[in-house]
């Protein structure tokens, strides 16, 4: 589960995937508006819209459209905003998140950190092996901590439209200059699991200098301004500790 | 001098496995170059750790499985006398893939502790399975039928419990399609005593499996237990594959290209053969690796999918040369009279349609109508009318054209197992689909379906061609 500042009302249904949503339960629902993730099944499109007025989205640009993660995410929920009517609500929502930035940046300036630079990894096992989701300059996650005043460390060189690339321990070596935020499930604790003996991980700089920070499995990277909150909130906390 | 010429091929195997692991050594996401790795590693501790905690352990797993997994295409082919034989028809991938899965679901932290675990009983399991049910002949037909069974039974379950457990199996996706990733030596640990003491055993005993080559009458009469020989073989195939498939999932065509390489080579004697294939296997499966890691360097192709890519026009050509070679075999389809007069018997068929069409039609995807909602119509209004109905009457048409299509395929190719899944109809319709998807990205959905006809079409030809059906030799379309 994800950790943001509002909790699901119990009147919420399960309409299944969104590769699969249940049609059948989304009609009975009798919704006034369905927003979902455009993810090209015209065919369930299609089907929507003869439930309700549908309105799509894509969190992952391309390159080409001109437009990054960040942007994307604030024009979503302005429209959003508008099909609910919420417009006044909505900005206000986007000044507080700028006044969040605001204030987490002033906090940063005065810790004085070794370094500003910051790498954001989501960790996991594949095939008994710790790989590492890393978020590329697109990054939704990666412009929200950029406006608090830290600066990203990592790109992989292309374009990644997800805006992240996953590597194996090695591609580590490249940003082990920069603190090391990393968002992990306690199920699956890769640096006990996998990392603690691995001599490579043991002599990368910010293991060196303890400078590897956990956000929490349940820190949210992608969503919307509370998703956005949340991560400004962890991040601030996680380096204030040090 | 045959001696000789022998030990030439062998050194010259050893030393292209020797060089392509040195590329496979240079290869890796850290910023090192080929003349760091061969200058520098001496002094410098950071590439030290990089070597050996990351990149030796994947090369030793490589060459340990690609060798391994030829020696078993080896054994197998000898045991069944079928080129195309390999640890891949034994249902020896699909039940290692299925125990996985199932421990990734419900026992993580017995999967996590012990990682090599389920996929080793997952694969023994299928083996003996396929052994339980073919008995102690092992004739090789039935194996090869059995295998695809028990291959087909365990992936049905395996995409069941995917479909089911969607997050759990997550992390399972490179595993399903092999790959060398390594952590450290925990799985050269696992695979090493396995593959050595088989391997020991093999060069012990490899006399007898030429033996084995004259046919059973011909063995026992020089003397050879032929009987032992054979169990004593398929349990060291079984074990070879097993310890590879645990440790790198499974990873298709070495054991098949490997052995037709020594053998081209001229290779006589399986002592020999046994040796040749070792290195032959090791090379393939680190060449392949390599070749995948050079066109995707950042992140990971499986080494799997780059094996099939290789060796999948090989098993085609080799499908097609034993084609001209062996004449139609006489397999009659067997049916059995019912003892049940046939209205009885259509009258429970229709039964039973028509109580699975009912119990599908009051499932709404959440839960089911209860009998109040059935009384009082529900199967009739506007959602089951819009929703329900389409979806049960197309699974209901698409079932009985899968079906037909079936009985028509097994008449046609004479073959009890003609099925378009198995024959790869299904998976050229979804590779055409595929295709449309990927390079015409903006065609709109309605054309998805012609390419999967396309696909489809690609396939059945294909299959027809490879085995000659079209001038009336039906039998080798498996």
């Amino acid at each position: 589960m994800v950790d943001i500042d509002a909790e699901l009302s119990d009147e919420v249904v399960d309409v299944g995937l969104r590769t699969e949503p249940n049609l059948e339960v989304i009609a009975g629902l009798e919704p006034d508006l369905i927003i979902m993730l455009d993810n090209r099944t015209e065919s369930v499109l299609q089907e929507l819209q003869t439930i309700a007025p549908t309105l799509t989205y894509n969190p992952y640009p391309e390159e080409e459209e001109g437009i990054d993660q960040y942007e994307e995410m604030e024009d979503t929920f302005m429209e959003i905003a508008k099909a609910v009517d919420q417009v006044n609500a909505a900005e206000e929502v986007l000044e507080d998140l700028e006044t969040i930035y605001t204030e987490a940046n002033n906090t940063i300036d005065q810790l004085s950190l070794d370094t500003t630079e910051f790498t954001l990894a989501m960790g996991y096992t594949d095939n008994q092996a710790p790989v590492f989701r890393l978020s590329n300059p697109n990054a939704l996650a990666v412009k929200i901590l950029e406006n608090i005043g830290l600066t990203n460390a990592y790109d992989s060189g292309s374009f990644e439209s997800a805006g992240f690339a996953t590597v194996g321990v090695e591609e580590l070596t490249k940003i082990e200059e920069s603190n090391f935020m990393h968002i992990v499930q306690d199920s699956d604790n890769i640096f006990e699991d996998h990392l603690s003996d691995n001599a490579v991980w043991n002599d990368l700089t910010f293991v060196q200098e303890n400078n590897v920070f956990a956000l929490g499995g349940d820190t949210w990277p992608y969503g919307g301004p509370l998703a956005a909150k949340t991560l400004v909130e962890r991040t601030v906390a996680v380096l204030e500790e040090n | 001098m045959f001696q000789f010429q022998q030990l030439r091929l062998l050194l010259l195997g050893i030393f292209l496995l020797f060089l392509v692991s040195l590329v496979h050594l240079t290869q890796g996401q850290a910023d090192y170059t080929w003349t760091d790795v061969l200058l520098t590693s001496w002094t410098d501790e950071r590439l030290q750790a990089i070597l050996f905690g990351i990149r030796l352990p994947r090369l030793a797993i490589g060459i340990l499985a690609g060798g391994a997994l030829a020696m078993a295409g080896l054994l197998l082919q000898t045991l069944t006398r079928n080129p195309l034989a390999s640890a891949g028809t034994l249902g020896i991938n699909a039940g290692a893939f299925l125990f996985v899965s199932a421990g990734a679901i419900f026992f993580p932290t017995v999967a996590a502790n012990f990682p090599f675990l389920f996929a080793f009983i997952g694969s023994c399991t299928a083996a003996i399975l396929v052994f339980l049910l073919v008995g102690r002949g092992m004739e090789p037909v039935k194996v090869a039928l059995t295998g695809m069974i028990i291959t087909l039974l365990f992936s049905a379950i395996t995409s069941g419990l995917q479909l089911m457990y969607e997050q759990e199996t997550n992390g399972l996706f490179l595993w399903g399609a092999g790959t060398l990733i390594q952590n450290n030596w925990a799985g050269v640990q696992f695979a090493l005593p396995f593959i050595l003491t088989t391997g020991m055993l093999l060069l012990y005993i490899g006399k007898s499996f030429d033996l084995l080559l004259l046919g059973d009458e011909g063995a026992t009469g020089l003397g050879l237990a032929t009987e032992r020989v054979k169990i004593i073989g398929w349990i060291l195939a079984i074990t070879l594959a097993a310890a590879t498939v645990s440790v790198v999932g499974p990873i298709g065509f070495i054991g098949l290209m490997a052995p037709h390489i020594v053998r081209l080579l001229g290779i006589k004697g399986h002592r020999e053969q046994f040796v040749h294939t070792f290195v032959w296997g090791a090379f393939l499966l680190i060449a392949a690796d390599a070749l995948a890691r050079f066109i995707q360097s950042g992140g990971e192709i499986p080494v799997g999918a780059m094996t099939a890519i290789v060796g999948g026009p090989w098993l085609m050509y080799l499908a097609y040369r034993m084609g001209r070679r062996y004449t139609s075999s006489k397999i009659t389809l067997n049916g059995r009279e019912s003892s049940l007069p046939l209205p009885v018997l259509y009258g429970a068929l229709i039964f039973m349609t028509l109580g699975v069409a009912l119990l599908s039609l009051m499932y709404g995807g959440g839960n089911f109508d209860s009998v109040q909602d059935l009384i009082s119509g529900s199967l009739f209004q506007e959602f089951a009318l819009r929703y329900r109905w389409p979806r049960v009457l197309t699974a209901f048409l698409i079932g009985a054209l899968l079906a037909l299509c079936g009985v028509l395929l097994q008449s046609v190719l004479r073959n009890p197992l003609g099925d378009p899944s198995i024959l790869g109809i299904t998976s050229g319709g979804g590779a055409g689909a595929l295709t449309i998807i990927v390079l015409f990205p903006t065609l709109s959905f309605a054309f998805v379906p012609i390419g999967a006809v396309i696909g489809s079409t690609l396939a059945i030809v294909t299959i027809l061609l490879a085995t000659n059906v079209l001038i009336g030799n039906p039998s080798h379309s498996l």
